[in-house]
């Protein structure tokens, strides 16, 4: 009934179909492996990135907060308190502190010249008014190093708060700085694509087994034209 | 297949959908911390710690230096009045008066004078510590948002400067009355009202009254 360049033909198709779909299946399990390796590492740098960032983040965040301790109201005062208090000794001059506080030295040295022979009650009120005035000027003096305690001097209020978040700005510059190169390594990690598997023999072993059949077929087809002949 | 699964994507897509809502919850996790940032900046520069008593002792520090001096001046141009009306025999007279109230004058407007400059000067101290909530707003979004980092770092280093008031020596802030030397004092008061004010008898000007300019 059947030729056996036919049957052979028949056997070849199924043998190449069974041989591609090996293939085939073969091919499907490498690329299943590659989607998971490919899953595996993008999970890997997911973790990786997302606790640098937030380890830089977080030493930003300390920079910020620890200058924002540093600027509460309470802290800035007593800066303040404190940088007067140092300006008050360094503007007034010994000799006028001295004055104020009574020192007859530093007094007597104010007086003029001949003064210091007159009589006792009129030494006595020259004296007060030196202090008196040398008392006023320090007044002055300590309220010159309030204003200044503000701003200008070497530790003022605006000085200091200014040098605080120079500092903090300067670290959460180099942690934004290194988050986004972080960044940027993690974009080019993410644009990596799962390796595609191609079955390059498969197409070849497909076309044998198309040949085979059309060879099975052709014969089968004469085989059963014959039949119907006769 | 054979019952055999073919290549599936259903992993990466899993993984892909996980990677979207660990953004999300990132991203909430960060709303969150700028709110809680943000409201601790404003509270923290807000008037219960930076109240009207903060700026007072920087205003009353710049008056405590100034108005001394001022008061000083006007002494010493009160003194220097009152020897000079002395000297004139115009103590006790309608010109004594009239001088008086010219001192009394400059010293109202010099004084509203040195309290606006305390005044503005405490609005700079103002202007300062708003700027440097500005800057802890900056560094709270540069915290959280690495883009924006370098850059608000770097505009950063333009600090808020506080415009200190000028702490030299005042200038003369009483203009000179020279009693007795009318034409040394008209130049600043004018002729005529010099002229009026020192032979009225009452120290009140009139158009009607002339001096002779000859000393």
């Amino acid at each position: 009934m059947c030729d056996p360049i036919s049957m052979i033909g028949l056997a070849f198709s199924i043998g190449m179909s069974v041989y591609n779909m090996q293939q085939q299946q073969e091919m499907a399990n490498q690329q299943q492996s590659a989607n998971d390796q490919w899953v595996a590492y993008q999970r890997r740098q997911s973790q990786e990135f997302q606790a640098r960032d937030e380890q830089l983040r977080k030493n930003a965040e300390a920079g910020r907060e620890g200058a924002l301790d540093e600027l509460t109201a309470g802290k800035q005062a007593e800066a303040q308190t404190n940088e007067a208090a140092r300006l008050r000794t360094e503007l007034t001059p010994e000799q006028v502190a001295a004055q104020a506080n009574g020192d007859p030295n530093a007094i007597a040295s104010a007086m003029f010249s001949g003064q210091e022979n007159g009589s006792e009650e009129g030494k006595s009120a020259i004296q007060g008014h030196i202090q008196q005035a040398a008392i006023a000027a320090r007044k002055r003096i300590a309220a010159l190093a309030d204003v200044q305690s503000y701003g200008g001097s070497q530790f003022g209020l605006t000085n200091r708060a200014n040098s605080i978040l120079n500092a903090s700005g300067q670290d959460i510059r180099l942690s934004g700085n290194e988050r986004g190169g972080a960044l940027a390594a993690y974009n080019v990690a993410k644009a990596v694509e799962p390796i595609k598997i191609t079955q390059y023999g498969g197409s070849a072993a497909g076309a044998l087994s198309g040949a085979g059949a059309q060879i099975a077929g052709g014969g089968l087809g004469s085989a059963m034209a014959s039949g119907m002949q006769t | 297949m054979g019952g055999k699964s073919g290549p599936s994507n259903n992993q990466m897509v899993q993984f892909e959908m996980q990677q979207a809502q660990e953004a999300k919850d990132k991203e909430n996790k960060r709303q969150a911390r700028l709110d809680q940032g943000k409201g601790v900046i404003d509270t923290m520069f807000g008037n219960d710690n930076f109240g009207d008593d903060f700026y007072n002792k920087y205003q009353k520090a710049e008056l405590d230096y100034t108005m001394p001096q001022l008061t000083e001046q006007y002494d010493e141009a009160k003194r220097t009045a009152e020897n000079d009306l002395s000297r004139a025999g115009l103590l006790r007279s309608g010109a004594a008066g009239w001088v008086q109230g010219k001192l009394t004058n400059q010293m109202g407007v010099n004084e509203a004078g040195v309290r606006a400059k305390a005044d503005t000067d405490t609005a700079e101290l103002r202007k300062s510590i708003a700027a440097q909530q500005q800057q802890a707003y900056n560094q709270l979004y540069s915290t959280e948002d690495p883009t924006v980092a370098a850059n608000t770092a770097a505009n950063s280093v333009a600090n808020a400067q506080l415009a200190q008031p000028n702490v030299g020596a005042l200038d003369a802030m009483f203009k000179p009355i020279a009693i007795g030397l009318g034409s040394a004092i008209a130049p600043v008061y004018g002729q005529n009202s010099v002229n009026s004010a020192l032979n009225s008898p009452n120290g009140r000007t009139s158009n009607s009254i002339t001096y002779s300019n000859s000393t």
